[in-house]
């Protein structure tokens, strides 16, 4: 009986324990968070989904497709770090765990990722270095841009773009050859046929535009390229720009180039001494005008600034803002003539090609000063100017119609000397005045070719009045000349100058206008002033400056 | 102003008889006719007060415009009745007559052909002529006990206006350089690199699966039977060796398990997934570190493109053409073909490569620069390998908006016809 009842007892406690199991609330919460987990994981909510696996893990802390999991998400969402960790930590408690496969797929991803973003590093490194050469190249600050880019290959030597824009930089620098040299560069590491093909091409214009910078100047007003050889701008009719010209060389911008004019009066008492400003900044002429696209480039927005117009490279037009214009009348080949619509003037001009190519002025007209001048020039077989005539009425004074004339001997290729005259025959009611005069220019030469004195000298001055003055301007004229006799010459004239009527106080005159000459010398292109009958310019130059 | 010159004009010549007028004018030339007049000018008959004559004078001005000669014909006219005025008015001389002015007209002095024409000698004389009778009206003035420094005496002799800017040495300075230094460039002139990789970080990239993690407390024992066999391979002893640069195929296991796999996006990606894991780990056996990082960027890219193949499949629907053609490329050959159908038959030998180097694609600039313009190109300017090659670039340098997404089906949809 005893038996019996154990064994009952033993039955209805094992029944008993069959029908009420030990219940683990923790399990439930487990399997939803990994559920869950799952869930959110399927609607790509990487975050989402790490956080219930994170609560799975609170609850059974280290289970290894847990783990797994958590450092999955933490992949995806880009905390590679973390991912590390909960890796790591697999590794360390699971050894052999049945997601090791993936674990190590995983493990791989993540060293790619690492990789990944140095890599990423250095390319926004890089990108940076490119940001900041053309931050600087945006504010003009080549250098700093140039270094950059240099910077930039040191780091990445086969990037195309690196070497490119440091061509880019040495053309806007003017640097050329250094330009060529890197677009040839570039086009080696370029892929791509047709850049290539483009590159040739730039290539190409850059080398036509050192052979032009060797081979050119440029015209200093209108910027138009000129032949070397070339006197005058035959788009604008500016210049002289002979630049293998002595004279003109003496008004170089060169450290040590002095040139000083020394006037004197008749009788040797000096008048005043002045030292001339120079006039070309770089150096000697040649250097000064030689075509650089910058220099260019400067000269138009010059042009520009002051309301000129350009069509391409030749000038057109100018205007302002009260409404004044000048229109250039182009010809085929050369500037025809300059008319201003609103005074009504106009300057007219003929010219020639010499057998080297470059034009030379037949005609021309200029204004100086409101007075108009026609000049004629003349040259020889070699192109050089010989003589040139000028006729003018010189409004500024009596109306008097007065003609000069320059005549040019050169010895040995140099310039040596000119000969001056000039005149004019004044009207009847005024006593039928007349005027001549006659004058030389000579230069003297160093041994290297340059000038070390121009002396001016008036060498002879008349002034007959052919006959009486009428009325009340024979008072007129005795208040000029108190021994004017008709047909006798008035004595010293040359040290009163040509005085030719008065207006209140003030005499007006005719002084010897030496400025439309300017093609000759810019050192005597000046009116004398009266009594003023020689001048002298005096040159110092370094020793090595050189004309050539 | 023409108009106030003409009524200047009518009254000084009111006296004119009929011819006297005809002289005031340029008689008209054949050549005027359809040639645009160079220059215009008025005619003078200027009064010469010690013979009380008229002198004419046809040559003595010239304008390069119709208003600039009206202007100066005013000017002269208004200075002449002054003078008149005085003598007039003031000394009584009633008989002393205005200078009689012309019209401004075109001017034919200079045209050879025309009666009006004047030759440099003549028309010198009518200058000096003209500038005699100016110096007998001062005279005249001077004797009426007009100063020489007078109004009227100065209005005798007024220079013509001039333009400074007509004029002006013809030597200028050359400007400095420094204002051109004082411009900006423009950085567009310059190139940007194409070395360096813009996209965004492409997490979401990875291609890895969850595991199932069992609910029960006992701790969770995952089959690795379970898992592909491609991750087997990825593991340790099956991977191909890290040192060389050989490139297996994912292998026939994989191929199995994915040929089960009844996700279409799911059995090819991670088929191709695998592949590109085998590009990596070959790479990392490779010493030229620029050649190194290619095949890097280029994974990355695969990488990328895959992630939004996957996205395409899904999009597209279990029975579109592209998710069938997923489904049924379960052999290594059929994920060729269906690569070279998406991606042109060129991609074969960069989408499987032997070597790790083989998975960098060379350079198309003309289409990477723009592959989504390529792509909707209708102009027959770029062919359909073309296209499809644009196609792989598109996908695997961008992440595709729904709008594009929706396009790149279709247009995958053609591809795969």
């Amino acid at each position: 009986m005893k038996r019996l009842a154990l064994a009952l007892l033993i039955l209805s406690t094992a029944a008993a324990g069959q029908e009420a199991p030990p219940v683990d609330p923790s399990a439930d919460e487990f399997t939803k968070a990994v559920f869950f987990g799952r869930k959110f994981f399927d609607l790509k909510e990487y975050g989402s989904a790490y956080d219930q696996y994170a609560k799975a893990d609170a609850v059974r802390p280290d289970d290894p497709g847990v783990l797994y999991n958590m450092a999955l998400l933490l992949a995806k969402s880009g905390r590679y770090s973390e991912a590390q960790v909960k890796v790591d930590r697999y590794n360390q408690l699971h050894p052999a765990g049945a997601e090791k496969p993936l674990v190590s797929q995983l493990q791989l991803e993540l060293e790619f990722q690492r990789e990944l973003q140095k890599k990423r590093q250095s390319d926004q490194d890089y990108g940076e270095m490119f940001n900041r050469g053309k931050f600087q190249y945006g504010r003009n600050d080549l250098e700093a841009a140039l270094k950059s880019f240099r910077d930039a290959e040191q780091l990445r030597p086969t990037d195309p773009a690196a070497v490119y824009n440091q061509a880019v930089i040495y053309e806007k620098q003017g640097d050329f050859a250094k330009a060529a040299e890197r677009f040839r560069r570039y086009g080696e590491l370029e892929p791509a046929p047709d850049q290539k093909s483009r590159i040739n091409q730039r290539i190409f214009a850059i080398e036509n535009e050192i052979e032009r910078m060797r081979t050119k100047i440029v015209c200093s007003f209108c910027g138009h390229r000129l032949e070397a050889s070339a006197t005058w701008c035959h788009r604008c009719w500016h210049g002289p720009y002979t630049t293998t010209s002595a004279i003109l060389n003496t008004r170089a911008c060169a450290s040590g180039v002095n040139a000083t004019r020394t006037t004197y009066y008749s009788d040797s008492r000096l008048h005043k001494n002045d030292a001339l400003q120079c006039l070309f900044p770089s150096g000697n002429v040649r250097q000064s005008l030689s075509y650089t696209p910058a220099r260019q480039r400067a000269i138009r927005d010059a042009r520009l600034e002051e309301g000129w117009v350009y069509d391409g490279e030749i000038l057109q037009s100018w205007g302002d803002r009260q409404g004044n214009q000048l229109q250039f009348v182009q010809g085929p080949e050369y500037l025809e003539k300059v008319i201003s619509p609103t005074t009504g003037e106009s300057l007219e001009y003929g010219a020639h090609k010499s057998p080297d190519g470059v034009w030379l002025l037949d005609r021309e007209d200029t204004i100086i000063e409101g007075v108009r001048y026609t000049s004629g020039y003349t040259f020889d077989e070699k192109g050089r100017l010989t003589q040139q005539a000028v006729t003018y009425k010189n409004t500024a004074a009596c109306n008097h119609v007065i003609t000069e004339q320059a005549d040019l001997v050169y010895q040995n290729d140099a310039l040596a000397s000119v000969s001056l005259k000039g005149g004019y025959t004044g009207y009847p009611a005024e006593g039928n005045p007349k005027v001549d005069w006659a004058g030389t220019i000579t230069y003297a030469y160093d041994g290297s070719g340059r000038v070390t004195r121009e002396d001016l000298a008036i060498t002879s001055f008349t002034k007959t009045y052919m006959q009486r003055p009428d009325g009340a301007l024979r008072n007129d004229t005795s208040r000029l000349y108190l021994s004017m006799r008709p047909k006798r010459p008035i004595e010293n004239a040359i040290r009163f100058g040509d005085l030719c009527a008065t207006a209140g106080t003030m005499l007006l005159s005719n002084p010897i206008d030496l400025r439309p000459f300017y093609t000759i010398s810019p050192n005597l292109a000046m009116t004398l002033p009266p009594g003023v009958v020689r001048a002298t310019v005096s040159f110092t130059y370094p020793d090595s400056f050189s004309v050539r | 102003m023409r108009t106030r010159s003409l009524l200047a004009f009518a009254c000084a010549a009111f006296a004119f008889s009929a011819p006297a007028q005809q002289q005031l004018v340029c008689p008209p030339g054949p050549v005027v006719s359809g040639k645009a007049c160079e220059g215009y000018h008025y005619h003078l008959q200027l009064y010469r007060p010690d013979t009380r004559k008229f002198a004419g004078a046809t040559g003595v001005n010239s304008f390069a415009s119709e208003a600039a000669c009206e202007r100066a014909l005013d000017t002269q006219m208004k200075r002449n009745l002054a003078v008149v005025d005085f003598f007039k008015r003031v000394k009584g001389e009633t008989n002393y007559e205005p200078d009689r002015v012309g019209p401004c007209h075109c001017d034919m002095t200079r045209e050879k052909t025309n009666p009006a024409y004047l030759a440099d000698a003549q028309r010198e004389m009518q200058m000096r002529n003209a500038e005699d009778i100016r110096l007998r009206v001062r005279e005249k003035l001077l004797d009426s006990k007009q100063t020489s420094d007078s109004e009227l005496v100065r209005s005798l002799n007024t220079p013509p206006p001039s333009l400074p800017a007509i004029g002006g040495s013809r030597l200028v300075a050359i400007p400095t350089t420094t204002t051109v230094a004082a411009v900006g460039n423009s950085p567009e002139d310059l190139r940007s690199t194409t070395s360096v990789d813009t996209r965004p970080p492409a997490a979401a990239a990875l291609d890895l699966p969850l595991v199932d993690v069992t609910g029960s407390a006992a701790a969770p024992q995952t089959d690795p039977a379970a898992a592909p066999s491609a991750l087997a391979s990825a593991a340790g002893e099956q991977a191909p060796p890290m040192t060389t640069e050989r490139i297996e195929s994912p292998g026939p296991d994989i191929e199995r398990d994915i040929a089960a796999d009844e996700g279409a996006a799911e059995s090819f990606i991670t088929y191709e997934t695998e592949r590109i894991q085998n590009v990596l780990r070959a790479a990392s056996g490779i010493s030229d570190g620029t050649v190194k990082s290619q095949i890097f960027e280029a994974s990355l890219q695969r990488t990328q493109l895959l992630s939004n193949l996957r996205t395409l499949i899904e999009g597209s629907g279990a029975r579109s053409r592209l998710a069938s053609a997923a489904r049924s490329a379960r052999t290594e050959e059929e994920h060729l073909e269906f690569a070279a159908k998406l991606f042109g038959k060129d991609i074969e030998p960069h989408w499987a490569p032997k070597e790790a180097a083989d998975v960098i694609l060379p350079p198309d600039p003309d289409i990477e620069s723009e592959p989504e313009r390529a792509l909707r190109d209708t102009t027959g300017r770029f062919n359909d390998e073309q296209k499809r090659r644009a196609l792989y670039v598109m996908l695997a340098r961008s992440q595709p908006t729904n709008e594009q997404q929706l396009w790149l089906v279709t247009v995958i949809d053609s591809f795969l016809r």
